[in-house]
């Protein structure tokens, strides 16, 4: 299926999604997971379609250049070949910049789908999920915390450096067993954009990122389901009924690429491995 | 037919409890039609799909699900508590289930709280 029979395919909720990179939503887990699945299937076949788009378009431009200079100078055909080049050339970018624009962050597809797939049936099916996603770019201007004035670092006669602050996921469920999970993703970017000027005379700029992704995580727990010993790092406080369980971890990369999913489920996994079935229900 | 007898979840196991309506064709376990792999013409069971080379998943589907669960506890040694293990279900835990759905209409009027709801 092409990502536009795959845009067709999907309801008016679906696209709105996907064009505005929110969402807030609160239902069941398999009602939302049946929302989120087809937009996964519409981002990647975008991505796949995308890099296609980009390079057809730029050759079909380039030709329609070569086929104006060729009717210039009198060549056959030429005025019908550019004319050709110049309507596909035309097609080409509209379909690759709107590929760009229902495109939506990998966290969606390489971290957010997968944990809630993995954790469907430990989350019960009736209570609704609460998921709040923002899919749009980590760097858009809205999430710019501060920029620093230039400064010149060796053969970098300006170097511009950004923070940027993207809490871009959190979430509730109850388990089946009655726990309370919710969790939160924060990322913390630091860009760094260095300019030289090379022996040529060109001015050529990089662009650097350092991300630091905060994992939250918040289990109220049953006490008459289960007994629990903190786990390392973990904060826990005791209420009338439940023990709530305070998890963090800090993940640090070089790159905007999304952070593995396993890193949330080993936190969450980790509360469970020293939880233990509560003394009145293991004695029933 | 017995009931399904599929061991569902990841952080914690519990039985589907479905009515079965037919065995697996390669663990010969009672599987209800939730519990079947489609890719296999729903002739296996979720868990015997994800150990077959043959079946492709799709993205992030039930097959995909159960091999993460297996390739997650081979790797880490996670062992999820099974729920259902014991279920030997005495007055103490009807009573404890009649306050879980209570709570649960308790948290619907007071959404968001962790600690006493």
């Amino acid at each position: 299926m092409s990502v536009v029979q795959t845009w067709r395919s999907l309801n008016a909720e679906q696209k709105r999604i996907l064009l505005d990179k929110r969402l807030e939503v609160t239902r069941p887990i398999d009602e939302l997971l049946a929302l989120l699945k087809p937009l996964a299937a519409c981002d990647a076949r975008a991505d796949q379609s995308r890099t296609r788009l980009g390079c057809s378009f730029g050759l079909a431009l380039v030709l329609t250049v070569a086929a104006l200079i060729a009717w210039g100078n009198d060549v056959p055909f030429a005025m019908a070949t550019a004319l050709v080049l110049l309507a596909a050339a035309i097609a080409l970018g509209y379909f690759y910049f709107w590929t760009k624009r229902i495109d939506v962050s990998n966290n969606f597809r390489q971290f957010a789908l997968p944990v809630l797939s993995v954790f469907r049936e430990d989350i019960d099916a009736a209570p609704p999920v609460r998921l709040k996603l923002d899919l749009g770019s980590p760097t858009a201007a809205s999430k710019k915390q501060s920029e620093k004035a230039p400064y010149s670092m060796g053969v970098y006669h300006k170097v511009i450096e950004s923070t940027y602050l993207d809490p871009w996921m959190s979430a509730e469920a109850v388990l089946v067993d009655g726990t309370k999970l919710s969790w939160q993703v924060t990322d913390s970017i630091r860009e760094l954009q260095k300019t030289k000027r090379n022996p040529g005379g060109k001015y050529k700029t990089k662009t650097k990122y350092t991300k630091k992704t905060d994992l939250e995580v918040r289990l109220g727990i049953r006490k008459k389901t289960y007994d629990v010993t903190a786990p390392a790092g973990a904060e826990v406080t005791s209420g009338a009924k439940r023990n709530v369980v305070v998890m963090e971890r800090q993940i640090r990369s070089a790159t905007l690429d999304p952070i593995d999913p396993r890193a949330l489920i080993d936190l969450i996994a980790g509360v469970y491995r020293n939880a233990r079935r509560a003394r009145k229900e293991a004695g029933a | 037919m017995s009931s399904c007898e599929a061991r569902k979840g990841f952080l914690t196991l519990s039985g589907c409890d479905n009515p079965a309506v037919t065995v697996c064709s390669q663990c010969q376990r009672s599987m209800c039609p939730a519990h079947l792999a489609p890719q296999t013409g729903f002739s296996m069971c979720f868990d015997c799909a994800a150990t077959s080379s043959n079946v492709q998943e799709e993205e992030y589907d039930d097959v995909w699900s159960h091999r993460y669960r297996n390739s997650y506890y081979a790797t880490t040694g996670y062992m999820p508590m099974d729920r259902s293990h014991d279920s030997s279900f005495d007055r103490q835990d009807a009573l404890s289930f009649d306050e879980r759905q209570r709570d649960a209409a308790e948290d619907e009027v007071e959404r968001g709280g962790f600690g006493e709801s």
